[in-house]
């Protein structure tokens, strides 16, 4: 049996954790927390240990990028989607140093979501 | 993606964004330096930016675009927040406000060019990659004849790279169409195939590349151990990856028929080794989804809920809390001691949900207070004043719907400061005081009451003037000599339509006096007070109850119906002897401790007959902003918990009734404002 891969969605906006909650569930993801600061996030990746992570960058009191760092500090194989907005392209470059497998650009496109989704899972 | 049902969070949560950018601004506007306000400000345009984009509001997203442009400019200080900077910034958020509302509305848009063109020149400067990608997604179509060659120099390193099992691959990459930022994309792909060896050639240039000088197709020369099915899987494991060629490229070379040798053992050594790996890692996912479902689901601290449907749950503890009083007055001697047990739990159980009902009702007035320091820097500047804002008890929590109808009153009490009671900077001056005044905005809690007060270290109330105005207007006889006591000023003031207002400005305007704060508050079920010291400044004190939906209230009857008084007006119960009642000026009065209180028979208030019969009346006291008065009740029935319902709108404001309750029989009862009952007597009388 396969069971879904469960997800940390972290976003600072309510509305944007509500948006990708919807997208991730309705394709076969288990959304396991949300997080709405990075500080948020690198807790709730330790508690949870969720397959996945969708990441925002710009947030308050820890900024994505630094949670990138410590989630990977305490899980090298952690399994991080970026996500950013058109004009952040030093960020996530950083990001993607840091350790982040994929990144996705607000708007977000359901479609481009999920495969990133399955893309970082596989 | 269908967005519409997001559409009531995204009002809420851009309103949030709104109110934070404002403030922040100010916090910029004080403190020029204040790195913190401009990265917040940032971030919240450009969550509020990303968020409109989401719900397809384009107009919104672009506007805010424009915002964020700046606020990125004076982020890395490219720009300085000057005050014509930081003007703009107010008015293009003023516009933000407008193009938000007129959004959500579905009405017709605002038309912002003005503000635009300012914001534009502004950025003009700005050479981001925003307009770079710009360029570059309309450049889409044309499909770029792409190869890459290896030159002497590449050949030579090729060569000697064959020598130790590395074969160059040709590896074309075409990205999908609409791919968003298609430098990091191809970043991604570099990234991936610099794990399985050495880029030494791409096509376009890496500059180009880098400013997304191209279309959607890409090539590079990669030297490798890997096999081409792993360098197809590796880049196609990446995101927006349409198609990927990966061909070896044949180099005049003895040693290059061994290169593929030992590759593919690698490969197939790394594959094994993957392959356990695999079923571990899925084993400690699979105990990860389990402990995710037992602690994860929950874990999220707040949720929104509609306002409706905590109403409607404010009102289910309502009408429980009269089931439970209709319970508790069953006659104990009808029940077992079983039945008796339950029932005290009960009611403890039904108390705990009233007040944990209550306290989801409870929001911060900081609501409310986060529109002031944007209003009064606008009144501040409007009239030439300089004033600082202090607000204190943000954090103060009242009933919702106090929060919702609080403000407007707020706001007249500021304007009221401005306008009035703050002097001219000269005259502060001349006056020995700091030229910058004071206005504080403080909430507190205070027994059952939430406190809110306004004060500003301006003039005070004068006296004089106010005698002068009060004398024009008819409020004093013209003959009137001397000068008005403060006490006697601060009736004045709560007159309707008083105005010490020589000219008409923007802010206060006329008309709308301290009456009508006054009424307001009160139908709130609180009440005003004013302490002015001439020369020192004037503190309006509000006091509010802490929720509205249920009260205390004393059940009396008149004429055979029930009807509640609210118990915190209620001072004390007396019998009173026919014979003590006195007759001053036509009105009955009864002597309570040496002091003169009127007497209403509330049957006659109601317009009901007198039907009174014996020596004794029942008498309540009651008070309103300190002053008692005494209805005439034909019995008591004692104190309960009432739910407010308001009197339908088809009704209208009724005298003397502010509105009624289920009682725990089913019966109605009419819940009276004693005040205006005085009132309306006191002008039946007069």
């Amino acid at each position: 049996m396969q069971l879904a891969k469960t997800v940390l969605i972290t976003d600072d906006t309510a509305f944007m954790r509500m948006t990708l909650r919807n997208v991730i569930q309705k394709n076969g993801f288990t959304v396991v927390g949300e997080a709405a600061d990075g500080e948020e996030a690198v807790n709730k990746y330790r508690e949870l240990r969720p397959d996945l992570v969708t990441m925002d960058i710009t947030m308050p009191k820890m900024d994505g990028i630094t949670a990138i760092k410590e989630i990977m500090k305490f899980d090298s194989n952690a399994r991080i989607i970026v996500c950013s907005a058109m004009g952040q392209k030093p960020m996530v470059i950083e990001a993607l140093n840091a350790g982040a497998r994929d990144f996705l650009v607000k708007p977000f496109d359901a479609q481009r979501v999920v495969e990133a989704l399955h893309k970082a899972s596989s | 993606m269908d967005a519409s049902e997001f559409r009531d969070v995204f009002a809420v949560e851009a309103q949030e964004y709104l109110q934070a950018l404002n403030k922040d601004l100010l916090r910029l506007e004080s403190n020029p330096n204040d790195r913190a306000a401009l990265n917040d400000m940032f971030r919240a345009a450009h969550s509020l930016k990303g968020m409109s984009s989401t719900m397809g509001y384009q107009e919104l997203a672009d506007f805010t675009h424009q915002i964020e442009s700046v606020l990125d400019l004076l982020r890395v200080g490219e720009l300085s927040p000057s005050s014509s900077v930081v003007n703009i910034l107010f008015g293009a958020f003023d516009d933000l406000q407008r193009l938000l509302e007129a959004t959500l509305s579905d009405g017709a848009l605002p038309d912002l060019a003005d503000t635009k063109a300012k914001l534009r020149d502004m950025v003009v400067k700005q050479d981001s990659e925003q307009n770079d990608e710009a360029r570059s997604t309309q450049a889409s179509g044309e499909h770029l004849e792409i190869d890459v060659e290896l030159d002497d120099y590449d050949r030579e390193v090729a060569q000697q790279a064959a020598l130790e099992g590395y074969v160059p691959y040709k590896i074309f990459i075409t990205l999908r169409q609409k791919t968003l930022l298609k430098s990091v994309r191809v970043y991604t792909v570099f990234q991936a195939l610099e794990n399985l060896g050495t880029i030494i050639k791409c096509n376009p240039s890496a500059q180009d590349l880098e400013n997304e000088q191209f279309d959607r197709v890409f090539g590079v020369i990669l030297l490798t151990q890997a096999d081409k099915g792993t360098i197809k899987k590796t880049v196609e494991n990446i995101s927006e990856i349409e198609n990927v060629l990966a061909e070896p490229i044949i180099i005049d070379l003895p040693a290059a028929e061994q290169s593929a040798e030992p590759s593919a053992v690698n490969t197939a050594a790394a594959e094994a080794a993957a392959g356990k790996d695999a079923k571990r890692v899925a084993k400690e996912q699979q105990d990860r989804v389990f402990q995710g479902y037992s602690r994860g689901l929950y874990s999220d601290r707040f949720i929104r809920v509609e306002t409706e449907r905590l109403d409607s749950l404010v009102n289910l503890v309502g009408e429980l809390v009269i089931s439970k009083t209709q319970v508790l007055e069953i006659n104990p001697e009808q029940l077992t001691d079983t039945a008796k047990n339950a029932i005290v739990q009960l009611d403890r159980v039904t108390t705990d949900l009233q007040y944990a009902t209550m306290k989801l009702r409870m929001v911060p007035i900081k609501q409310v207070f986060d529109r002031f320091p944007r209003l009064v820097r606008d009144f501040a500047q409007a009239v030439g004043k300089n004033i600082n804002l202090e607000i204190q008890g943000e954090d103060t929590e009242m009933d919702r719907s106090l929060v919702n109808q609080i403000g407007d009153p707020l706001v007249h009490l500021i304007r009221n400061s401005i306008d009035h009671g703050i002097e001219t900077t000269q005259k502060r001056i001349a006056a020995g005081k700091p030229a910058e005044a004071t206005l504080r905005l403080s909430a507190f809690h205070e027994g059952g009451h939430v406190i809110i007060q306004v004060f500003d270290d301006g003039h005070g109330f004068e006296l004089d003037r106010i005698t002068k105005i009060a004398i024009e207007r008819g409020s004093l006889p013209a003959d009137f000599d001397g000068v008005v006591t403060m006490e006697q000023a601060i009736e004045i003031v709560f007159q309707p339509g008083f105005s010490t207002n020589e000219v008409v400005t923007d802010l206060s305007g006329r008309g709308v006096g301290m009456d009508v704060v006054k009424s307001t508050v009160e139908g709130l079920g609180g009440h005003v007070e004013i302490e002015s010291s001439p020369g020192e400044g004037t503190c309006v004190t509000i006091k509010l109850p802490l929720t509205l939906a249920i009260i205390k209230a004393l059940l009396i009857t008149c004429s055979n119906q029930v009807y509640a008084l609210p118990i915190q007006s209620v001072r004390e119960n007396l019998l009173v002897a026919s014979s003590q009642i006195q007759t001053v000026s036509q009105q009955s009065v009864i002597v309570l401790r040496n002091e003169v209180l009127p007497l209403v028979d509330l049957a006659e208030a109601l317009g009901f007959e007198q039907h009174h019969h014996g020596d004794t009346y029942t008498v309540i006291v009651t008070e309103s902003h300190g002053e008692k008065a005494g209805f005439i009740v034909d019995d008591i029935v004692g104190q309960q918990e009432i739910v407010i319902k308001s009197l339908s709108d088809f009704l209208g404001n009724v005298r003397g009734i502010s509105g009624a309750t289920v009682l725990g029989n089913g019966e109605v009862a009419l819940i009276l404002d004693h005040s205006t009952l005085i009132k309306g007597r006191n002008d039946a009388v007069g």
